[in-house]
């Protein structure tokens, strides 16, 4: 039942990668420099892609595809869908159709997103979004987090990602990981990736609907710099100029009787063409560059060129802005705003250097100030009214509508950038717990501290004894308990394929303290070697050491492993972490199962609310750390095992040995907590965890024997060495 | 300003007319397809298209809701910032839109034609009313002002006030009107506390006047009635003053004017509504191409003018 169970049992946040892709080769002794190189070289880049065949790159991974049933339950308000465009433009997505008419859209959060789980791997969710900017329905397509596969049901989380329906794009922003009454809430003990999911939803959303127009942006802006060579035709085609025309007949037909009619013809009335010339596609095109750059000169920021031309009989001017300043036959209109051109903002063009341009009578050019509150971006008209006197002298009016819109192409989407580049989801898990992330930095510097004053410290066996029991402690309550800063032999696993998959900084950032104290064991390896997280920071290490202290004084007694023993056991944990590894490359989901020999879910995340069968495993472990002290990190720990294979290149050796030790005295050979001192004295850096206990025997004349021989020699008394409480050393 | 909330019967408009203000309704296969409802200078303002698709509809419909805020803020007497507003509390504004010139320009047109029974420079004598103020001489000569439309500028003299609530929902509704011709829909109805129905398809309208629907295309078709809106019970003083005399005369119970333009039909309503019946009939066949029918106070209905522009069935209740 229990193996059966794993499947559903909780790792948790811990990056998983479906590596059933891969078909790496890794049957060659490639792992261990990798892995070596790997724990240095966090700044390399990640190998590129093999071959797309037999190696699936991040990049390559194709969106999940809607057909209509799944339409159907992401926009459930739509009747029946009748079918779904592809919609290629940015932001991509399908429009879902019926009767001719959009219901709704649907977007996959890896596609636009680029949303990536704890685990470095793509979390695609096709999300509806309803034309009125309500998230209307989401599915999970496609996920690596191990949480969700082994520890929060399949129910669970579909019932997480569709609590996102009726979601309003348009509320204030709610921060990342935040609760909020409008989304469903986080899911406990699985913080990271259903944050990871919110995030990739409401992102996507958002920058689905400020980009298709469902939320009004004010930051839509017009591209004022691109610049490409066109000709009539093309910005004509394109809509980047919109034009009209009315014939005699028409404009008759509308005046109805007036005094004198015009003439029956199919002749022109008036031909318009409109359009704005911030865009130098358009504006340099249509004018030359000597004129554009007369027109747009003016122009202050937030201003808006138009060009206006006309041929026909009508004029478009009129005459009587020479005297009143305003131009009284147009009149440009935007929803509910009219705008008045005066002759201030006039400019008059004589003829258009744009190749293929029809004859234009009057080409005016009118400067749109940013007061007039005209939106370049979006829609207007612009109205030109013709007048005619009828018989009893009243005007008969008529007005030629031209609406413009500048094309698509021409507006920065600053909006739905914007969308997409507002802090990504690790920032806000960094803001989200500062005083967590502070403390442990200064746990770590804690730690370094006290190994840069080394010597102060042994040398005071008290302040050694207490501040390191302390230390544990607060490692077990602060890192263990509150800071959940348990690193894993999986999350060296998972960087390990993230070199291989391309490394992104943002999945191992999601998770602050694991990565604080990840980048302190990198360096640390350098420096000390394993010990320094082992010894100090790992709090089921801590655990056990501090219930062994206990045990001890409680008058438990102790199991002397034979070093003999001692040094075949400990292949245990080496061969456990290499078949992780391995294993890793075949099934990651294997692999996490077989990781559950760490009993760092069960005690630190779970706090032993789990399985019985895991809580049994976890107290066992502890249980035999009564007697053998750290029996775990000793024989089994596969995170230890991934540590020391590389600290054998630590930079400095900080540990120091007399010449007697190992053959006039072996005291702190019977002393090591971890038996990491052989017969002949030597520490062996994989198996150290640096607690100093041998430094701080060899600095104390009460314990020391070479330090008690020497007091002998120059004291006489020899009454230190009765007090040493182990039998006496070998002779030698 | 006049609440002319006109008690139109809309037979082939109600049978859809659900929802709120403002909202958007999709009634499935019953036509009219999609109606909107807001308000325009303070009365109810209500289009409906047929055969319209959704997205076209919702775009044409949110046209309409811009041009109808946008004229709000042209002629509404009730914004602090609508162009009328300042232009009577400066008496002068400099570049108006077009829209107030034409209906002023138009406005005084009207004024003329009509002897004065329709004049904008009432406002003084209706703002009298509304307050309780008996029509004093003073009062009555501010009214017939001259205003001056001149080029890039209004004015009126100190004192002098203008309403265009006469004429300027005739206005919206001919403005709506041509914002759906450029969205592509022509078989419309819009009421914009005038109606116009510039489709060819013939739709039947209720007119009170007749107590009975009329059944009418490419018109339309403005009320007046007294009852709308009453300042004073027992001296029956109404909203619909006549500009020469400061007095709210009851020749009308209820007059209806069908014009090509709701612009014109508004304006000619509201002067029709202060002139007996013979003054009405020779101004309708002096101005021409506009119908009237009349309900006058002993309940005898009248009717002037074009007939054809009624309809030639002629239904009766």
């Amino acid at each position: 039942m229990a193996l059966e169970n794993g499947e559903r049992m909780g790792l948790r946040d811990w990056p998983a990668i479906d590596l059933r892709r891969v078909r790496l080769a890794f049957s060659r002794p490639v792992a261990v420099p990798l892995l070596v190189a790997g724990m240095f070289s966090l700044w390399l880049p990640g190998e590129p892609a093999l071959s797309q065949s037999s190696f699936v790159a991040s990049d390559a991974i194709a969106p999940a595809t809607p057909d209509r049933a799944l339409a159907g339950r992401l926009l459930p308000q739509a009747g029946s869908i009748e079918r779904l465009e592809r919609l290629e433009d940015n932001p991509q997505g399908w429009a879902a159709i019926e009767n001719s008419g959009t219901v709704g859209l649907i977007a996959s959060t890896w596609e636009i997103a680029e949303s990536v789980g704890y685990s470095g791997r793509p979390i695609d969710i096709l999300v509806g979004i309803t034309q009125d900017a309500k998230i209307s329905g989401a599915e999970l397509m496609r996920h690596n987090e191990p949480v969700l596969t082994l520890g929060i049901s399949s129910e669970d989380i579909a019932r997480y990602v569709a609590g996102f329906a009726g979601y309003d794009l348009t509320a204030p922003k709610i921060e990342a990981f935040k609760d909020s009454r409008a989304l469903p809430p986080i899911i406990a003990g699985a913080t990271v990736s259903t944050g990871v999911i919110r995030d990739a939803i409401l992102r996507t959303a958002r920058t689905v609907a400020v980009g298709r127009g469902l939320i009004k942006t004010a930051s839509q802006d017009i591209d004022r710099v691109s610049f490409s060579e066109a000709n009539w035709e093309k910005l004509a085609g394109d809509g980047s100029i919109t034009q009209t025309a009315m014939t005699f007949n028409e404009a008759g037909r509308r005046f109805g009787a007036i005094a004198h009619p015009l003439p029956q013809t199919d002749g022109t009335f008036i031909a318009m063409a409109a359009a704005i010339l911030d865009p130098p596609t358009i504006g340099r095109n249509l004018l030359g560059q000597q004129a554009y750059t007369r027109a747009v000169s003016a122009l202050a920021p937030g201003d808006t060129a138009l060009m206006i031309a006309s041929s026909g009989a009508q004029s478009h001017r009129g005459t009587s802005y020479r005297k009143s300043g305003i131009f009284e036959l147009i009149e440009i209109i935007q929803n509910e705003k009219t705008i008045r051109l005066k002759k201030e903002d006039y400019l008059r063009i004589d003829r258009l250097a744009l190749a293929g341009a029809p004859e234009f009578k009057e080409i005016s050019v009118f400067r749109l100030g940013a007061e007039t509150g005209l939106r370049a971006s979006e829609a207007f008209r612009i109205e030109v009214t013709a007048e005619r006197e009828r018989e009893d002298g009243s005007p008969a009016t008529l007005r030629i509508p031209l609406t413009y819109k500048i094309p698509q192409h021409y507006i920065n989407m600053t909006g739905a950038a914007e969308a997409a580049a507002e802090d990504p989801l690790w920032l806000a898990a960094w803001q989200r717990k500062p005083l967590t992330i502070a403390f442990t930095a200064m746990m770590i510097i804690g730690v370094a501290g006290s190994f840069f004053v080394q010597e102060f410290f042994v040398r005071r066996p008290k302040l050694w004894l207490w501040g390191r029991l302390g230390f544990l402690a607060l490692t077990v309550v602060f890192l263990g308990g509150i800071a959940k800063g348990q690193l894993s032999v999986v999350q060296v696993v998972a960087f390990l394929h993230s070199l291989l998959n391309g490394f992104r900084w943002e999945t191992f950032l999601i998770e602050p303290v694991i990565f604080v104290l990840w980048g302190f064991v990198a360096l640390g390896l350098l420096f000390w070697g394993r010990g320094a997280y082992c010894g100090w920071l790992c709090p089921f290490g801590a655990l056990q050491e501090v219930l062994n202290e206990g045990a001890k004084r409680l008058g438990v007694r102790q199991i002397e492993v034979p070093f003999a023993i001692q040094e075949r056991l400990w292949a245990i944990k080496y061969t456990l972490f290499v078949v992780i590894l391995g294993l890793s490359f075949y099934s990651m989901e294997k692999a996490l199962i077989l990781a559950e020999v760490e009993p760092f879910k069960t005690a630190i995340s779970f706090r032993f609310v789990r399985e019985w069968p895991f809580v049994l495993f976890a107290v066992g472990l502890l249980a035999a750390g009564l007697f053998i002290e750290r029996f775990y990190c000793r024989y089994l720990c596969p995170l230890g095992a991934a540590l020391a294979i590389p600290a054998k290149l630590k930079l400095f050796d900080w540990l120091h040995r007399r010449p007697q030790c190992g053959s006039e005295c072996r005291f702190c050979e019977t002393q090591c907590t971890v038996g990491a001192i052989d017969t002949l004295g030597r520490i062996n850096p994989n198996e150290c965890i640096l607690c100093l206990r041998c430094q701080v025997i060899m600095n104390d004349e009460a314990q020391c024997v070479v330090l008690k021989r020497r007091a002998a020699r120059h004291g006489g008394a020899s009454a230190a060495a009765a007090k040493t409480p182990v039998a006496a050393p070998p002779p030698m | 300003m006049t609440m002319t909330r006109r008690r139109f019967l809309v037979t082939a408009v109600a049978a859809g007319s659900v929802g709120g203000l403002g909202a958007l309704i999709a009634s499935g296969d019953a036509r009219p397809g999609f109606i909107w409802r807001g308000s325009a200078l303070g009365g109810e303002a209500r289009v409906s298209l047929y055969g319209a698709d959704t997205d076209a509809a919702r775009s044409a419909l949110s046209a309409v809701a811009n041009e109808i805020e946008r004229l709000e803020d042209i002629f509404s007497l009730h914004r602090e910032t609508s162009e009328l507003r300042r232009l009577n509390r400066d008496g002068h504004l400099a570049s108006p839109s077009r829209d107030l010139a034409d209906v002023i320009g138009s406005a005084l047109r009207w004024r003329e034609t009509t002897g004065g029974a329709f004049d904008p420079t009432v406002q003084p004598l209706w703002q009298a009313a509304a307050d309780g103020i008996a029509p004093t001489p003073e009062l009555v000569a501010r009214a017939g002002a001259a205003v001056a439309v001149g080029v890039g500028a209004i004015s009126i003299p100190p004192g002098a006030g203008l309403t265009l609530n006469g004429i300027a929902q005739g206005r919206i509704a001919d403005r709506v009107t041509e914002v759906l011709l450029a969205h592509g829909f022509e078989d419309v109805v819009v009421d914009a506390g005038e109606l116009r129905l510039p489709g060819k398809a013939r739709r039947a309208v209720g007119v009170p006047a007749a107590k009975a629907a009329v059944s009418v295309a490419e018109v339309a078709i403005a009320t007046s009635e007294p009852k709308t809106l009453v300042f004073d019970q027992s001296s029956w003083r109404h909203h619909l003053i006549d500009p020469r005399t400061g007095a709210s005369p009851r020749h009308w119970e209820s007059i209806s004017v069908f014009a090509p333009t709701a612009e014109t039909a508004d304006a000619l309503s509201t002067a029709f509504a202060v002139l007996p019946h013979e003054a009405v009939a020779d101004l309708t066949s002096t101005i021409g191409d506009i119908a009237v029918i009349g309900a006058d106070g002993r309940g005898r209905v009248r009717r002037f003018g074009d007939l054809s522009l009624i309809g030639s069935r002629t239904a009766t209740s």
